[in-house]
């Protein structure tokens, strides 16, 4: 009873939501008193995360850099490498167009998956970084907040999942996530990667993620230009 | 055997020898023993410049062929030897000095070198370090700021606290690397130069355009050579200068600072370096300027760059290169593959109407993802070229458009304006959805300058140029990147900024001139406020400090000497010349005392001059107590003051045992006594005068009043016309009657202690002393309000009631004392008084009026 109930509710906030003029529509939510209480709209999450994904790929970006400066003698052998990323059994959209043609379900869960994948990673990264005397405690430090920042950014965008579940934008496939499923890609990397090479996957998959969460926020939330 | 000899000697010396004769010259001369000097002595010098670069070929071999023959080894020597060098090179020294004093005028920048070899590398303890830490060599001015990607920095350093001059250091490659490098002796590949990419050799292509950014704005190069290594070492330092060398520096030299230890060369750097650099710079760069510019001609067909500018599409263009036969749309063709397709792939699409270049559309374009392409020539199965990139980073956005700007403000005084540019993101970049995030970058500059002045990157599409100056035409142009990539598109199309001057003086002059006059006005009123204000000013910042003020009677006005201020001023009683005072009323009172009980003895009337005597006496006594009272606390007169009652009393009483007593308590007395008895018998009126105070003049007044009294008892018209006398001094009295009042007391108490047995009433007497010192000092009030005039009436009602009395009490002591004592003697007089007792406690006075009040009862009191 009190299930159907809430459906109906969530429908209405819904509703509301899809409203032109619709970022009010979370106000309903509020439990707290109709006045003082504002719930950040989706719109508003969409945003956060999607700063949230920029600042830590410019991070992983600055960190790849000085990694450069100080080990590659220059740019035009990173690509010669060939590099094979943990992450690379993700299935992941390698275009715009792909991405925009994926649904929302698989986009939110590669964007999870990717998170997911990196917690471990970036954890062993800053270990190794911090090992290392060629490296000053600014840069292992850098490697550390960026570890906290992938691990907020999945928080983050577990979050706005739920909500858009709860708002009915998102089928229920992506909570099929289990953390099983996400450590997967993780234990496929058999051989450990170099520093190096884990930077530039993470910087890699950092952009991927804020281009996808650009892409999903488009979708979700169409009113803002897309 | 001569050769043998001339090689010992000395190239100086051999010069000197072939001046003697011409058969010496020409032995001289030969090239043989010049080629043996310069190759001995060669690795021996301390500098090499590239005029003196010998242009011989250091074979080695000390044989000499034909073609050698011909070369003039002597001169080539002479040339290259340092001290012969420095011989001529100060030749010119004349016009030299003339020249660099007017090369001082001329603004030179500061000369910069770029240090580079193995010299740098290879030692333990770096050579910059020795260079920068060691005190031998020049102050260190700074350590630039800028810093060249991976290869190094440099140092500045100062000369003669003058002149800067930089020092930048190119390493082969990081220091970690060359640590290693260092540690394992191996040959690394250095930055500067870029190599053959595949192979493992050391030989350099071309070099580094980092490298030849930094070639154009130094002056000269240094090449460090290391010293430490072994002899054959040296050979390979040799081929690592010679080979890169001939390439770029052909037509110069750079000079070697080898062959010398490196600590060495380190202590002589000061000035030598200088003059190196600065002798192999300018021909350097020249050289350089036209060589490393030109493309490199024998590069075969290869890619000339990949490009999205959506990062959804992207293109690749190449060159045929020299390879002029493959030209032809389809000689060449570009294949590529990618992490998902692993075999080689041809390029999807051509574009026709652009040569060279390669399309790859939105299907073929994959982000993230690893991009191999190759430039192929199919037919002869060659692969000239290939490369390997992401698509992602290859991302040069198209130029910002719709640039404009608005101007903000300009400033008060017209010279500078604030703008705000704006413009639109690339149409096509998808920036709305977010595809793309583009971060800007604004650069402007006067119109023609060189130099472009570079904002932050902004992230949002306008952004504010501050302090511009209005007379000048600003170029204004931005361009874009991707967050957090390093790829700038192109600039987008420049516009111009341009405000004319406002012709702002008018707005000027007023706000200066109001400016200047305030501060004029201001500092006029500041300097009024000080003047007029003085005073108070002082007041205020030296507060006085609060002179000392003494109540009551002071001395410090006796020692002025000012009585007569002090009296008329000061209510209270002064001291007059207390001095004599004390010693002579003394005396004379006691000497009348003594006299007093012999007139007793001697006739019926003792008593009345024993009351004549006592007045005095106690007149005296009053003066005395004034004098004390003068004195406030000083209780010397106190003590007179017993003695005297003590002489009193038994006088009164007509005892003549008391004499002794008198005498005894003052042996001087004795012999005065005698004198002064003659003169009690004319009495009063001359002891009196013998006191020289005017307050001897009120006794001498009080005695004339006295004698009446004591002769009639009172006589009203007398006791008036001694008021009135009295009255005169009065005013001035009145104070002492104060003090008598006030001494009366004092002296009640003494007069107490001791006249206690013979008197039978004393106390009584002390009871009627309160209300008569009471009235007293009514009484003087009275007095001195009548001498003030304003009270009169006072005085005037007081006076009526006791008609017969009141002239005693305008007598004043004087009629007190003879008023107690005809009491005594004569109940007659009307007042019984407060008998001996007053008298001596103070006789004076004042009390009369009291007197004649307390009389009644004191009369009972006395006359039983």
């Amino acid at each position: 009873m009190s299930r159907s109930l809430k459906q109906v509710a969530v429908l209405l906030v819904a509703l509301l939501c899809l409203d032109p003029h619709g970022r009010v529509g979370s106000a309903p939510i509020c439990t707290h008193g109709p006045s003082g209480c504002h719930v950040p709209s989706l719109a508003d999450l969409f945003d956060r995360v999607i700063q949230h994904s920029a600042r830590m790929h410019s991070l992983s970006n600055d960190l790849h850099s000085e990694f450069e400066q100080y080990f590659l003698p220059s740019k035009n052998h990173i690509g010669k490498i060939y590099r094979k990323c943990h992450t690379s059994n993700i299935l992941t959209p390698n275009g715009k167009e792909n991405a925009q043609k994926l649904a929302r379900e698989e986009l939110t869960e590669v964007i999870l998956k990717l998170l997911m994948a990196w917690r471990d990673p970036l954890f062993q990264l800053h270990q190794s970084m911090a090992h290392q005397q060629d490296f000053n405690s600014f840069s292992s430090n850098k490697a550390l907040e960026m570890g906290d920042m992938a691990h907020e950014l999945r928080k983050g965008v577990e979050k706005v999942a739920e909500k858009m579940r709860v708002l009915g934008m998102l089928g229920n496939s992506v909570t099929g996530l289990s953390a099983a499923e996400a450590m997967l890609p993780i234990s496929d990397s058999g051989e450990a990667m170099s520093d190096y090479e884990l930077l530039y996957c993470f910087r890699r998959d950092s952009n991927k993620v804020q281009n996808y969460l650009k892409i999903l926020k488009c979708r979700i939330v169409p009113e803002h230009d897309c | 055997m001569q050769f043998l000899i001339m090689t010992f000697l000395s190239p100086q010396d051999l010069c000197r020898l072939g001046g003697t004769s011409t058969y010496w010259r020409s032995m001289v001369r030969d090239p043989v023993l010049w080629k043996y000097f310069l190759f001995r002595d060669m690795p021996l010098w301390r500098s090499v410049d590239h005029l003196s670069v010998p242009q011989v070929k250091l074979t080695g071999s000390a044989v000499l062929d034909d073609s050698e023959m011909q070369f003039d080894y002597m001169a080539e020597y002479l040339r290259v030897c340092p001290a012969c060098r420095n011989q001529w090179r100060h030749q010119p020294r004349a016009f030299e000095s003339v020249t660099s004093f007017f090369q001082s005028f001329v603004p030179v920048s500061e000369p910069q070198f770029a240090m580079f070899g193995p010299g740098l590398e290879q030692l333990e303890v770096s050579l910059m370090n020795t260079i920068m830490y060691s005190p031998h060599i020049l102050p260190i001015a700074g350590i630039p700021q800028r810093q060249i990607d991976g290869i190094g920095s440099g140092i500045s350093f100062k000369y003669k606290d003058q002149h800067r001059f930089n020092i930048a250091t190119l390493y082969s490659t990081n220091r970690t690397e060359r640590e290693r490098a260092r540690l394992e002796h191996l040959n690394l590949r250095s930055k500067l130069f870029v190599y053959e990419e595949d192979s493992e050799s050391n030989i350099p292509l071309s070099i580094n355009p980092m490298f030849n950014q930094v070639c154009q704005a130094v002056n000269g190069f240094i090449f460090v050579a290391n010293a430490e290594t072994e002899r054959e070492r040296q050979q390979t330092d040799v081929g690592y200068i010679a080979r890169p060398l001939p390439i770029s520096f052909s037509s110069a030299y750079c000079p070697t600072l080898g062959w010398e230890m490196a600590e060495a060369m380190a202590y002589s750097l000061s000035l030598s370096l200088l003059y190196l650099g600065l002798l192999c710079g300018n021909g350097l760069v020249s050289a350089r300027g036209s060589e490393l510019f030109t493309p490199d001609p024998s590069r075969g067909p290869h890619f000339t760059g990949c490009r999205s500018r959506e990062q959804e599409t992207f293109r690749c263009w190449w060159s045929t290169g020299t390879f002029q036969n493959l030209t032809e749309p389809g000689a060449l063709r570009v294949f590529y593959q990618t992490k998902n397709a692993l075999e080689w792939q041809e390029c999807p699409d051509y574009t026709r109407t652009v040569e060279n270049e390669c399309y790859f559309n939105k299907t073929f374009t994959h982000i993230w993802t690893s991009y191999c392409i190759q430039l192929r020539s199919v037919p002869q199965n060659i692969t000239y070229d290939d490369t390997c990139f992401t698509v992602e980073n290859i991302v040069h956005p198209d130029p910002p458009i719709g640039l404009n700007w608005t101007l903000l403000n300009v400033s008060r005084s017209g010279l500078h304006f604030d703008v705000l540019v704006r413009w639109a993101p690339p149409p096509s970049a998808d920036v709305q959805m977010g595809w793309m995030s583009l971060v800007y970058q604004v650069q402007y500059r006067v119109k023609n300058a060189s130099h472009w002045e570079m904002l932050d990157l902004e992230s949002g599409t306008q952004q504010s140029l501050y302090g511009l100056h209005t007379d000048k035409e600003y170029e204004v142009r931005v361009r874009c990147k991707m967050l957090a990539f390093d790829n700038f598109g192109e600039f987008s199309d420049s516009i111009f900024v341009h405000v004319a001057q406002i012709p702002s003086k008018e707005s000027t002059f007023p706000t200066t001139l109001v400016l200047i006059f305030g501060v004029i006005g201001v500092v006029i009123l500041l300097v009024l406020l000080i003047f007029s204000q003085q005073q108070r000013l002082m007041v205020i910042f030296l507060p006085p400090i609060p002179a000392p003020k003494i109540k009551g009677i002071d001395p410090e006005l006796l020692k002025n000497g000012k009585l007569d201020q002090l009296n008329s001023l000061l209510s209270s009683q002064d001291m007059y010349k207390p001095d004599f005072y004390h010693e002579d009323p003394w005396v004379e009172f006691i000497q009348l005392d003594l006299d007093d009980p012999a007139e007793k003895n001697e006739s019926s009337d003792t008593q009345h001059l024993l009351g004549l005597s006592r007045s005095g006496s106690s007149h005296v006594l009053n003066f005395k107590s004034d004098d004390d009272s003068g004195r406030a606390s000083c209780y010397d007169p106190e003590l007179p003051n017993p003695e005297d009652l003590a002489s009193l009393l038994p006088a009164h009483s007509g005892r003549g045992e008391n004499h002794p007593l008198v005498s005894s308590s003052s042996p001087s007395i004795p012999d005065l006594g005698i004198q002064q008895t003659s003169e009690v018998e004319e009495t009063p009126i001359q002891t009196q005068p013998a006191v020289h105070s005017w307050v001897n003049m009120d006794f001498y007044a009080q005695v004339s009043d006295f004698t009446p009294a004591g002769g009639v008892v009172l006589s009203p018209g007398q006791l008036n016309s001694s008021p009135e006398k009295k009255k005169e001094e009065e005013n001035e009295k009145k104070i002492q009657l104060q003090l008598l009042s006030d001494g009366a007391y004092t002296s009640e108490n003494t007069a107490r202690q001791l006249d206690v047995p013979p008197s039978p009433g004393p106390e009584q007497g002390y009871h009627a002393f309160p209300t008569q010192a009471v009235e007293g000092n009514l009484w003087n009030g009275e007095y001195l309000v009548s001498a003030g005039d304003s009270q009169t009436p006072y005085l005037l009602p007081e006076a009526p009631p006791a008609p017969t009395l009141p002239p005693v009490s305008d007598y004043t002591v004087v009629q007190e004392v003879d008023a107690q004592h005809s009491l005594l003697l004569n109940p007659p007089s009307s007042q019984p008084a407060l008998c001996p007792h007053t008298p001596n406690k103070h006789l004076p006075a004042m009390p009369t009026m009291p007197m004649g009040y307390l009389t009644p009862d004191l009369l009972g009191n006395l006359n039983p």
